[in-house]
């Protein structure tokens, strides 16, 4: 830490804001400087701005590249990767938590074989809807060895304050799963289950599971106990907006994804 | 010694790894030609240890850019008849939003306008690499990566800002 004091605490600089959001603070580090951020309104506001900077250059490069031709591929591997072969393992400390910004942004992507998306009609009536992806191809590394599985697949999606729990509770075809969640918001996710070789990346502003086939998996995700809104959008659009404080928990829903209704 | 296993290479690293250098040159095709080259160095002088060949693509993919940086400069200072630097925009289309192409081309000047360096940071920060392995990018320590990536990145968001891009 350097320059100026808020009491006896010296300010936090602005690379370790930086360490701090990218999770490259080690547990100590982050469980001080998410203390200070809580105390210090002048390092909570870089923090933020930082945090708005780093969205505004992720955004951008993002509009840079649709104007490009499109990639023919799907995006496969990226960021950090973590193997998860246990029931249950951390990404990151939940003590990171504390430095999570009051908001957060949430984009929940479901790419699954041949299934891809949700629909929802409000947070009371959550219901699902499978829609085929028109244009995913899958490669020939991307076909699991084993025959992929045409059956059923449920998400169940269980809001619990500031966490969720999705569960798979039948087995599914392989797929990615993406969180993406706001730079200051930091999330911790594990899974749960029969997961077999799942690979866990952790993104710069985000989680990002790539299921295995046969996959049983749940994945539990943990949000600041400050966040008060989360938004899920599939492929842009917004398709639910959660008002989660205000929300009785616990609140489940079954998410129907049927690997068999292809347009 | 270990077998390079370029296919699997290229099926897994590919994508991002042409995304990065089209960020990183606003180029597609140079990109493109950037990345071979990386692959065809790792044939030819692969790294003595593979436990991080994602990282090894991109560092060589970089610097593969800087050389061809380096000689563009040099040509162009043999150039001296010539009014500015050749835009390597393409035409507008003219059904597309003007006010949406400004702001792309804003964003683009704004990008080239940082260091080669500080671009770099940003660009394999994006695609998810560690401060470790930026630092061994670029050769420099890791406590430093954080401090470079917050300076880039104030830099870009008020350049772009000034550029009358933001609301």
């Amino acid at each position: 830490m350097t320059g100026s004091k808020i009491g006896r605490e010296p300010h936090i600089d602005e690379g370790d804001l930086i360490r701090l959001l990218d999770g490259e603070c080690s547990s100590e580090e982050s469980q001080r400087f998410g203390a200070h951020i809580d105390a210090c309104p002048e390092c909570r506001s870089n923090a933020e701005s930082l945090r708005k900077a780093s969205e505004l250059f992720s955004n951008s490069l993002l509009e840079l590249d649709s104007d490009a031709p499109a990639t023919p591929k799907r995006e496969l591997t990226f960021g950090k990767r973590i193997k998860r072969d246990r029931a249950w393992l951390s990404v990151v400390s939940p003590r990171v938590l504390r430095a999570a910004a009051a908001l957060a942004l949430m984009v929940l992507v479901f790419t699954a074989t041949p299934a891809r998306a949700w629909l929802v009609q409000g947070w009371r009536s959550l219901k699902s809807l499978v829609v085929s992806d028109p244009v995913y191809q899958p490669e020939a590394s991307d076909v699991p060895e084993d025959p992929p599985l045409d059956m059923s697949s449920v998400l169940r999606f269980t809001p619990r304050g500031a966490e969720f729990r999705l569960e798979f509770t039948e087995y599914q075809t392989r797929g990615l799963l993406t969180l993406l969640i706001d730079s200051t918001t930091y999330a911790s996710a594990g899974t749960i289950g029969q997961d077999v070789g799942e690979e866990m990346i952790l993104l710069p502003n985000g989680l990002r599971v790539r299921n295995s086939s046969s996959s049983l998996t749940s994945y539990e995700v943990n949000l600041p106990l400050t966040l008060s809104l989360v938004e899920v959008s599939v492929a842009g659009n917004t398709i639910l907006r959660l008002d989660v404080q205000s929300q009785p928990t616990p609140l489940s829903r079954e998410l129907s994804l049927t690997a068999g209704n292809r347009n | 010694m270990y077998a390079v296993d370029l296919n699997a290479l290229y099926l897994e690293h590919n994508e991002a790894l042409t995304r990065y250098l089209t960020r990183l040159t606003g180029d597609r095709d140079g990109a493109a030609d950037a990345a071979q080259e990386a692959y065809s160095r790792l044939l030819s002088h692969p790294p003595a240890r593979d436990d991080n060949l994602r990282a090894w693509l991109f560092t060589v993919a970089t610097n593969v850019v800087r050389d061809g940086w380096k000689k563009q400069q040099t040509a162009l200072r043999l150039v001296q008849n010539q009014d500015g630097v050749p835009s390597p925009a393409t035409p507008a289309d003219p059904h597309d939003n003007v006010e949406r192409l400004e702001r792309l081309q804003a964003v683009r000047e704004v990008l080239d306008r940082l260091s080669a360096r500080d671009k770099t940071v940003l660009l394999m920060r994006e695609e998810g690499f560690s401060h470790k392995e930026i630092a061994a990018a670029i050769d420099t320590t890791t406590k430093s990566v954080g401090t470079m990536i917050a300076r880039a990145l104030r830099k870009f968001a008020k350049e772009l800002e000034a550029a009358g891009t933001l609301t």
